[in-house]
């Protein structure tokens, strides 16, 4: 009885698009720590693959948080770790399955692309971690130092700061010390001088894209309520 | 007042074991297209890497029509469309981009994988209409000819034909017509003769699995009505 009620309810356009946001979120994140380590040149500066995509996991937490609250955000965040542990361990086998000779992927190609991945959802991982803990540290440290004034400035100030040291984490986990640990004897770590410029660039991409983001995440919060009728 | 009421309602654990098999089954449908060029050789037919994460998708599926009835189930399969089609618009810009040459991933590399990617998408979207639409006319030739009698053989007949024509599609599309069209020169079509392996094993594969599918599917259900309390102890 209690059964039949369940199975049977309307799925109300409320779930609907909490559904439709929350599984847009999981592929585009999965899809992005997948397409990150090919770099592209846009005018001169290198990025990465990533940076086409990652804005859009940001804007849709954010229309998440804005229309369902924090709730239905913090799940849709474990979701994405979960999902990404998932995509790491299936990727992980069938990397290491021995090859079919005539293959419609050669080996060197999947090694190439998916070797990456350990290094890329560890590295996001480490990264989140430390920055977040500086984030909160710097955050009372700068509370001291101003009397508990200008609120706003230190809340930036602690988000910038954080934000540089994710990326520089990032981007060396992903691309020199997962190489070099060598469990796939075929990855090149990146000079250096690449990882700086990365750290870099991506880092600027990423203090832009916070304007930009604003009236995306207006427009979708707009749109969505529009739908669910609130 | 609306819109406080839905921002603090906290999730109860039935919704949070739905959203767990949705991300599964996102994850197991986005993986399945993109490591499925991939082959690996199992008692001397070529099987797609694929297979390791492809009977999720069933499972999560089923596993949802049985405990959040059909609507929902409905609901994720249209949802999995619309995820398929995004992911594969990034996948094919992020193809185009001209790469630097400090890259990790070199060119080709990314090309054998990515490029194949929206055939790969394009071929089981295609293939499971059809197989759908098969399916359907089958059951009903059978229906008439076999006089309203022997539902199951009419049921098993009409999916294993439905899958040998969702099976034969899938390959021809992915690996022949879209590297054709596609004409990229990191990837090529692959030969008839392999064709017809790979067509093989495959269909094989989906017979053993739909024969596995059922005891974990039961198991599953079984498993999260008595946690969400849909099943009295």
């Amino acid at each position: 009885m209690l059964l039949e009620e369940f199975r049977t309810q309307y799925v109300s356009q409320t779930e609907r698009a909490y559904v439709l946001l929350a599984s847009l979120f999981i592929g585009v994140l999965l899809l992005t720590n997948i397409i990150t380590s090919k770099y592209i040149t846009v005018s001169h500066l290198t990025f990465t693959a990533g940076a086409i995509t990652y804005p859009f996991t940001f804007s849709l937490l954010d229309i998440i948080t804005e229309v369902y609250g924090k709730s239905k955000a913090k799940m849709v965040i474990w979701m994405g770790l979960v999902a990404s542990l998932f995509m790491t361990l299936i990727t992980y086998i069938a990397n290491m399955i021995p090859v079919y000779k005539h293959s419609p992927v050669p080996q060197s190609a999947f090694q190439a692309v998916f070797g990456f991945i350990p290094g890329i959802v560890l590295g996001s991982m480490i990264a989140y971690l430390a920055s977040q803990f500086i984030d909160v540290y710097l955050l009372e440290l700068f509370r001291r130092l101003t009397n508990g004034k200008y609120l706003w400035i230190r809340n930036n100030i602690s988000t910038l700061v954080g934000q540089l040291i994710d990326t520089a984490i990032f981007a060396g986990v992903a691309w020199i010390l997962w190489p070099r640990l060598g469990f796939s004897s075929t990855l090149e770590p990146i000079s250096w001088d690449t990882w700086y410029q990365i750290t870099v660039n991506e880092y600027g991409f990423k203090v832009i894209f916070t304007f930009f983001n604003i009236p995306f995440v207006y427009l979708g919060v707009y749109l969505v309520r529009r739908y669910i009728k609130l | 007042m609306i819109i406080k009421v839905q921002r603090s309602v906290s999730m109860p654990l039935s919704e949070r074991i739905f959203m767990v098999l949705v991300s599964f089954f996102i994850a197991s449908l986005i993986l399945t297209n993109l490591i499925a060029g991939k082959y690996f050789t199992c008692w001397g037919l070529p099987l797609s890497s694929s297979t390791l994460v492809y009977p999720f998708t069933f499972v999560m599926t089923d596993i949802v029509s049985e405990i959040y009835g059909i609507q929902r189930a409905k609901l994720l399969v249209s949802i999995g469309f619309i995820v398929s089609i995004v992911v594969t618009t990034f996948v094919w810009i992020a193809n185009q981009l001209p790469i630097d040459p400090k890259s990790p991933i070199d060119i080709r590399s990314f090309q054998q994988i990515f490029g194949l990617f929206p055939g790969v998408v394009l071929g089981s979207m295609v293939a499971y209409l059809a197989a759908q639409f098969v399916d359907v006319q089958v059951f009903e030739y059978l229906r008439v000819l076999s006089k309203n009698k022997h539902l199951w053989l009419r049921n098993n007949l009409s999916t294993l034909t439905s899958q040998l024509l969702d099976t034969i599609i899938v390959v021809t599309i992915a690996w022949i017509i879209w590297p054709l069209i596609d004409g990229n020169p990191c990837t090529a079509p692959i030969g008839w003769q392999l064709w017809s392996k790979i067509v093989l094993g495959q269909y094989l594969f989906k017979g053993i699995l739909a024969l596995l599918d059922t005891p974990v599917v039961y198991a599953s259900v079984y498993l999260i009505e008595k946690w969400i309390g849909l099943r009295p102890n």
